[in-house]
């Protein structure tokens, strides 16, 4: 099946980020194809490579892994709002548009979405 | 965790439509604001798209809403300007709106269907994509 991920939480203030990641990762094991992650409002912050975790896991990293395996694209207007740049993007990850999120909406079979209301 | 439609009609929709659930009210969180945002954006790029206030996410649509002294939008009236970008009407959730001791005239002037919660269930099952705010 191919499976899409929005994600509206940002990293260390609820799970939502962990539990995309961790259902990423047993989607791909299981045979499934992840077209592509979108990033929306707080969720931009995970493309933070500035991220330090001492002795936690660091998500800016598991979704910098993640983005080896499928398209990982923040907003960008998100992440203008919270002060983020291209030169503080984690590799692998990437800032985009609105037309990303359309792209991916039609590109799959389901959407699954973390965070928000 | 949300899913949208689970039938086999949405595999690989062109056209899926995508449900955007209100949940939360105006202000106390940026999620409203950034619900809002997405609308618009569907909209331009003209994604099949339908808008329905539950819960206290129905006090986005009360009229008056002013800027005070966060200097924060009017968001009930940029949800009424959403009509002449293509989107053919809101929806809000008549029950929410009873229980909070609202009716349809103390909302924006913007074609506005009133639903049942029993009608949204519907609407959630039909979605392909269902994105709370």
């Amino acid at each position: 099946m191919k499976l899409g991920i929005i994600l509206l939480t940002g990293p260390y203030q609820h799970e939502g980020a962990d539990t995309a990641y961790h259902f990423a990762k047993a989607a791909l094991a299981r045979g499934h194809e992840l077209v592509g992650v979108f990033l929306y409002t707080d969720g931009v912050y995970v493309t933070n490579r500035h991220i330090v975790s001492p002795g936690q896991r660091n998500i800016a990293q598991m979704f910098e892994e993640l983005g080896l395996r499928t398209k990982v694209v923040a907003c960008g207007t998100c992440a203008k709002f919270r002060g983020m740049r291209t030169e503080m993007l984690s590799p692998n990850l990437k800032l985009g548009g609105m037309g990303a999120l359309v792209n991916l909406i039609q590109e799959c079979d389901r959407i699954l979405v973390f965070g928000g209301g | 965790m949300h899913t949208g439609d689970h039938s086999p009609n949405s595999v690989h929709d062109p056209s899926p439509t995508v449900l955007l659930l209100f949940r939360r009210p105006p202000f106390g969180s940026v999620l409203a604001v950034e619900g809002f945002r997405m609308a618009e954006a569907l909209l331009a790029f003209q994604v099949p798209l339908k808008v329905v206030f539950c819960e206290d996410g129905v006090y986005n649509l009360l009229k008056g809403q002013g800027k005070g002294a966060l200097g924060l939008g009017d968001l009930g009236k940029a949800f009424a300007q959403l009509e002449p970008m293509g989107l053919p009407q809101l929806m809000v959730v008549k029950e929410d709106l009873e229980s909070r001791m609202l009716s349809q005239e103390d909302l924006v002037a913007a074609r506005i269907q009133m639903v049942s919660a029993c009608h949204l269930r519907s609407l959630i099952d039909e979605a392909k994509v269902v994105i709370p705010f």
